[in-house]
């Protein structure tokens, strides 16, 4: 498992840092016309986009949930704000209920395919916090140096 | 007497067993049908007396009655039952009739209508196919030697019947192995005789069997005075057990629900411990007995459905082994789980059935069991998909849950299906809330710095391996501190003030306060490396001039500029 997680952290961190330098480089709504708190603000939200991106893309399609995080972002980018929330598992109530809005794609599973689907989703989190984490220090250390 | 006759019964019974593989069926099924048997009885003996008193002995005409109150023809069973009687040598007064044929109608509850006919048909010879509670009864004949006791007509209004019957399967439960054992019918009989009340509750064959035991374990508890509670109470739970198959193609839902109240209104007075082992026993050594009711339950069902498999095949033995392995995967005493949904019962109940009967010493009864195990197929076979699809969902439920509590950190000592998913959704909302802070913070960082893709990768890669420190820490830290982040973020940027403040103002604010709500969480997780804190109070320092020593002490020049601008 650890050779897949390391797998999974290259794959991962490559495409997070593409993102991230797409998104930094341009800088073009560094502006001052916009306020500099929503610069940050849009900015870290794409970051954070691209990061669940880079992630559902790394892990790869054959899990239920990259699928449906890049659905949604697909259908997002293209404006389309449709809300899949409570597709097929009506509204459950309860802690199931609140797994399934906490892993994407959740709704439409069963009970134990959502178990399966949150360890694999748990396993890509803490490798995305872990990579996140080593970026920002890493360009917190250097801007800091 | 009684007891004589017992005993010759049961010889009479064995030798019914020997002769035809319903012998076996008669014999397990006296030990596993017991309850049923005695229920049965209970309700044929009272239907018989009455109708049949003129054409047969007291015993017959009770075991008669039994299978016509079930059934609505009695004649035909009684044209049966008086062949039985040559067959059956022995002298069964009222009282050995009834037990024999309580035995008999166990097993052919057991078996079912079907089973029994196959049972007397292959033990007479004869083709009829009396209603399966008539063939039951009309099992019961056949081992009971068509004797009618001249007490035959207490057997009706003997509330005891049921009792001794019960009784009597509780002795067998004690001598599981043997079934056939003249002393424990003896003593069962004796039982019988003393039973009161029963009887009447076991009026309706099946499902009234499967209550009636209830009533019949209770009275057995309050009656038996004897250390066979717990047998009873097992043989009872058995009953109920047997009950329920058999009970499946006439009542199968109702069966299983009067079964499984049956079963869980005796466990609890018989003592489920005992009721459990019991089942245990009789499920076979694989099988687990916290699942010993669905197992017996499945195994019901699957009887049922074995039993009407094995009617249309003709070949019980072909069915059990084929079919054992699918149903049974559960029951199996292999062990083995297949996962058959398609409710072939019929080898699981034969499975189920030899689990039975492997308690009751004898493996052969597999094929017998299978012969008294027709009838329920049609209602077994859906109950038996059901629960068996239930029980692979459960397991496969559970299965994943021990693997989430692997990952999700502190969850080793936390036992139960609700709590677990409690952290699971704690450590998900954290994970998810330290991405969010760390995309926050690297908006703030990164158009400071220039990229270069491949040092940055080296580099992370490196970091995230040989510094530890600096990353790790945050993500340990952070997943056992749940608290939520300050949400200040979402307030600093609508604070709708950028005119008013500066841009290293936001900026402080935006970190200094994801940042006191870091550290605030650190500081409450009190874990908080000395290498974070140093990170910490570098990007800290890098916004706000004010001594990193303390992270509150930042929080405080960054929240006063924070209140200026926060409305």
């Amino acid at each position: 498992m650890s050779a897949t997680t390391e797998q999974l952290e290259r794959n991962f961190t490559h495409r997070f840092l593409t993102s991230l330098r797409r998104i930094n480089s341009p800088d073009s709504k560094t502006t001052t016309t916009h306020a500099a708190g929503l610069v940050i603000r849009r900015r870290s939200l794409r970051i954070k986009r691209a990061a669940y991106s880079s992630m559902a893309r790394a892990a790869g399609s054959h899990r239920a949930w990259t699928r449906a995080l890049l659905s949604r972002a697909r259908s997002q980018r293209r404006r389309q704000q449709h809300d899949v929330h409570r597709r097929r598992q009506g509204r459950e109530m309860g802690r199931a209920g609140k797994l399934r809005g906490l892993v994407p794609g959740g709704s439409r599973m069963e009970m134990g395919q959502l178990l399966e689907e949150t360890a694999h989703y748990v396993q890509c989190l803490a490798v995305q916090v872990r990579v996140m984490q080593a970026v920002a220090d890493h360009f917190s250390s250097s801007s800091s140096m | 007497m009684e007891i004589d006759i017992k005993e010759k019964d049961k010889l009479e019974l064995e030798k019914r067993n020997d002769d035809n593989s319903m012998n076996y069926q008669s014999a397990g099924s006296l030990t596993s049908d017991w309850h049923f048997a005695s229920a049965n009885i209970a309700n044929s003996a009272l239907s018989l007396v009455p109708s049949h008193d003129g054409q047969m002995n007291a015993c017959r005409g009770d075991l008669v009655g039994a299978a016509s109150s079930s059934s609505a023809s009695m004649g035909e069973p009684f044209g049966p039952p008086v062949t039985w009687d040559h067959q059956t040598s022995s002298q069964n007064t009222g009282f050995c009739d009834i037990s024999l044929g309580t035995g008999t109608l166990v097993g052919m509850t057991t078996g079912g209508p079907v089973s029994m006919r196959s049972s007397i048909d292959g033990a007479l010879g004869m083709g009829w196919n009396p209603p399966s509670s008539v063939l039951r009864n009309s099992i019961f004949l056949p081992n009971a030697h068509g004797i009618l006791p001249p007490s035959l007509s207490q057997f009706p209004a003997d509330p005891a019947f049921i009792e001794r019957a019960a009784r009597f399967s509780c002795f067998n439960s004690g001598n599981i192995s043997d079934m056939a054992h003249p002393f424990g019918m003896s003593e069962a009989m004796g039982h019988y005789s003393r039973g009161g009340g029963m009887m009447q509750g076991l009026q309706e064959p099946f499902v009234g069997s499967g209550l009636k035991l209830l009533s019949v374990g209770q009275a057995q508890k309050n009656m038996m005075h004897e250390g066979d509670c717990s047998g009873e109470a097992s043989i009872a739970s058995l009953y109920m057990d047997h009950v329920k198959p058999e009970d499946s193609p006439l009542k199968s839902e109702r069966k299983s629900e009067s079964l499984v109240r049956s079963q869980d209104e005796v466990k609890p007075g018989m003592g489920r411990s005992d009721n459990d082992s019991d089942e245990a026993e009789f499920c076979g050594s694989d099988q687990d007995d916290a699942t010993m009711l669905e197992a017996n339950a499945g195994k019901l069902s699957a009887n049922g459905l074995n039993s009407k498999k094995r009617k249309r095949n003709g070949q019980d033995t072909e069915h059990s082994p084929g079919k054992g392995s699918q149903l049974s995967a559960e029951v199996n005493k292999d062990g083995s789980e297949v996962q058959h949904k398609g409710g072939k019962s019929p080898t699981s109940t034969t499975n189920k059935t030899s689990g039975k009967n492997g308690k009751h010493g004898s493996k052969a009864s597999d094929p017998e069991k299978e012969e008294y195990i027709h009838v329920r197929a049609r209602r077994g076979q859906a109950t038996n998909s059901h629960s068996l699809a239930e029980r692979v969902r459960r397991e496969k439920i559970s299965e994943r849950m021990k693997f989430l509590q692997d990952l999700v950190p502190g969850c080793s000592k936390v036992t139960g299906k609700a709590v677990m998913l409690d952290e699971i959704i704690n450590y998900v909302q954290s994970l998810q809330r330290q991405v969010e802070f760390l995309s926050m913070k690297l908006a703030t960082v990164n158009p400071r710095m220039d990229f270069n893709l491949e040092g940055l990768l080296a580099k992370d890669i490196l970091t995230s391996r040989a510094v530890p420190s600096a990353s790790l820490p945050f993500s340990p830290d952070l997943p056992m501190s749940y608290p939520p982040l300050h949400p200040s973020q979402s307030g600093l940027v609508t604070a709708g003030f950028p005119a008013m403040e500066n841009h290293s103002d936001i900026l402080r604010r935006t970190i200094g306060s994801q940042l006191t709500s870091i550290s605030r969480e650190f500081k409450e997780s009190a874990q908080l490396p000395g290498s974070w804190n140093d990170e910490l109070h570098n990007v800290i320092q890098m916004y706000a001039s004010s001594d990193p020593q303390d992270s509150q002490e930042i929080t405080g020049p960054i929240e006063a500029s924070n209140m200026k601008a926060e409305p």
